[in-house]
């Protein structure tokens, strides 16, 4: 056993761990009771959607918002155009009425529109939502009614892609679907550390108290909830409210989006690394240390299977012209090849493991998309996550990894 | 009120607990379907060193052993037996006991083979072609040994006939060393095709292939 291997099923055990932790945590959740807003109780909720170039959209997500079923007089929108260069605030503003307000603004960015939105939201809840994300009726009713606990300064819906269908979709589209179960885990022993930037609701009176987004961050809604935590604070998982937004279609575009996320991640980490300590309970001490161990490792993994291929490319190159390119002569699926394989995979342990993993995989989606109501693109999009996640996940790290290292500036787009 | 609480020791515990558990178990699992793989190749051995040494036997009674599916019966399963071979070879080890075993008994397993395809050839005029193949497993000669392996593969492939006999020099038995002396073999990899023709660290199935079939 080399030193690589050391590392596989290390990383393997410490997955085990933490899977089997995750699951225990969710079924001690799932038997406990939270405090809970009755229909009657709901608070005042302000729906704050910051857009910039967003005339394809932003109609249908206005409408979504609409659609709602919360209760009559107490939910208002208000639109933020943050300098457009299209039609974005010419439709916002048709749409304008007592409810919905529409603003215009000098481009500033995210954080700096969702202020000047906070300064006039009059509702006690406030829910930042991206320009391109859609909601069912039902989600802005259940995931306020987490608000009965004063503690409570943050809640999540299940953010799930809208209508995946490149194969770069499909493979986020596994990962957010993951993300509903391990959230729901999470929020059993307050360790979630993000809120969704797409669609996320907050008590208004955490701004009036501790200062609005922080302009010029990345990632703001991140710094957001780990400023939560780090005060001691409470983010709830609200599963039974879906929203959909629209994820990168692209190689290109996903690499951006990410390269922000994990840059973001890495400094809005280091600026509240206080929070990895036992002061704050099982994030402090399992699940951010877990959460960042699985990052080294899967650079770790992406470098070794990088310099691995490279090599079997060489080989395999060399041994093609060796027999004169005659491929098809080279297939072996004969009885003792296929039982070979079947043996190689089943005495290799690292293969049983993937399975268990596997396994594991389908019981949370299986959650999840019930907790959606759809289970629409799983097959295509497990097979498509299996094969591609663990490397680009790593790749991705990788590249932030090294715009955090030389400093180097992080766009948006 | 304190939202951080570590409550949750139990469960920790019981994570710990059955992750070990778990991880005990595949691997105990992984290690029995090695064992059954090792079980299956010496029960095939035998199966296989049986039939060569009774034809050998009725071939030295009579001529039956001519009949084309003699030889093939005979041949199946036993030149793959080599690849699993190699297979318990990089998971165990070279110098484990069950692999060093393996590896000698099928040495005379594989030279019966040979001497048997040779009385075939001459008794009944057949051409069946032979590849006598010299490999090493040390570190300057595996990726040139491995190369030729897989050319090899790929002609017994292409053509079941040829039959490929692979030896391992560094094998500490006397019948390779036998080989060794017999065929003047001072460097690896090494061919000896149809006990006429000594290649040494061939490139491609191209040059293989031209001494093959002449």
């Amino acid at each position: 056993m080399d030193f690589g291997d050391i590392v596989i099923y290390l990383s393997i055990y410490i997955g085990l761990v933490a899977t089997i932790f995750y699951l225990l945590v969710f079924i001690k959740g799932s038997r406990s009771k939270k405090e809970l807003y009755t229909d009657k109780e709901l608070p005042s909720v302000s729906i704050i959607i910051p857009a910039y170039n967003e005339e394809k959209t932003i109609a249908n997500t206005i409408k979504s918002v609409s659609e709602s079923n919360y209760p009559f007089g107490k939910l208002e929108i208000i639109v933020i155009d943050d300098g457009s260069k299209d039609g974005t605030f010419k439709i916002a503003k048709k749409l304008e009425n007592k409810n919905i307000r529409v603003f215009s603004k000098k481009n500033g960015g995210k954080a700096a529109a969702i202020n000047f939105a906070l300064k006039k939201a009059n509702g006690e809840i406030v829910f930042t939502m991206d320009a391109d994300t859609i909601i069912e009726k039902h989600s802005i009713r259940e995931m306020c009614r987490y608000f009965k606990n004063k503690n409570v300064m943050a809640v999540t819906p299940s953010i799930v892609l809208h209508n995946p269908k490149t194969i770069w979709e499909k493979i986020q589209h596994l990962e957010y679907l993951l993300g509903i179960f391990l959230r729901k885990s999470f929020s059993t022993i307050n360790a979630i550390h993000v809120t969704p930037g797409a669609f996320s609701a907050y008590r208004k009176s955490f701004f009036d108290k501790y200062g609005g987004y922080q302009v010029g961050n990345i990632t703001e809604d991140l710094e957001v909830s780990l400023r939560i935590q780090s005060l001691g604070y409470i983010i709830e998982s609200c599963p039974e409210a879906p929203a959909y937004t629209i994820g990168p279609n692209s190689f290109r575009s996903l690499l951006i989006q990410r390269r922000r996320w994990y840059t973001g991640l890495i400094s809005n980490t280091w600026r509240y690394r206080k929070i990895f300590s036992p002061k704050y309970g099982d994030m402090g001490i399992f699940v951010l240390p877990v959460a960042w161990t699985s990052i080294f490792f899967a650079i770790y993994m992406v470098i070794k299977t990088i310099f691995k291929t490279i090599d079997k490319v060489i080989v395999d190159l060399n041994y093609w012209a060796s027999i004169n390119y005659d491929i098809y002569s080279d297939i072996d699926l004969s009885f003792l090849a296929l039982k070979k394989a079947f043996i190689y995979l089943f005495s290799n342990p690292i293969s049983i493991f993937l399975m268990l993993f596997v396994v594991l995989l389908i019981f949370y989606l299986y959650y999840a998309s019930r907790k959606i109501g759809q289970k629409r693109y799983l097959g295509s999009s497990l097979v498509l996550f299996f094969l591609f996640f663990a490397f680009l996940f790593g790749f991705w790290w990788i590249v932030a990894y090294i715009y955090s290292i030389f400093n180097k500036k992080v766009n948006w787009r | 009120m304190k939202t951080h609480k570590l409550n949750n020791w139990g469960l920790y515990l019981i994570s710990i607990i059955l992750a070990t558990i778990i991880f005990i178990l595949i691997f105990m699992f992984a290690r029995s379907i090695s064992n059954f793989q090792e079980e299956d190749l010496l029960r095939s051995q035998f199966e296989n060193s049986y039939k060569i040494f009774k034809d050998k036997y009725l071939f030295s009674q009579n001529n039956m052993v001519c009949q084309e599916d003699v030889l093939d019966e005979m041949s199946q399963n036993l030149f793959f037996h080599g690849s699993i071979i190699s297979d318990l070879e990089e998971r165990l080890g070279k110098n484990d006991e069950k692999v060093l075993f393996q590896k000698k008994f099928y040495t005379l397993v594989l030279l019966e083979h040979l001497e048997f395809v040779k009385l075939v050839n001459t008794k009944c005029e057949y051409a069946i072609p032979t590849i006598l193949f010299f490999y090493s497993n040390s570190e300057s000669s595996v990726d040139s040994s491995e190369s030729v392996g897989k050319i090899l593969d790929y002609i017994s492939q292409k053509d079941p006939k040829v039959k490929v006999y692979s030896f391992d020099i560094d094998l500490d038995d006397i019948l390779v060393k036998n080989l060794l002396s017999k065929y003047n073999i001072k460097e690896v990899p090494t061919l000896i095709i149809n006990e006429e023709t000594t290649l040494i660290n061939p490139k491609n199935s191209e040059e293989i292939e031209r001494y093959l079939y002449e």
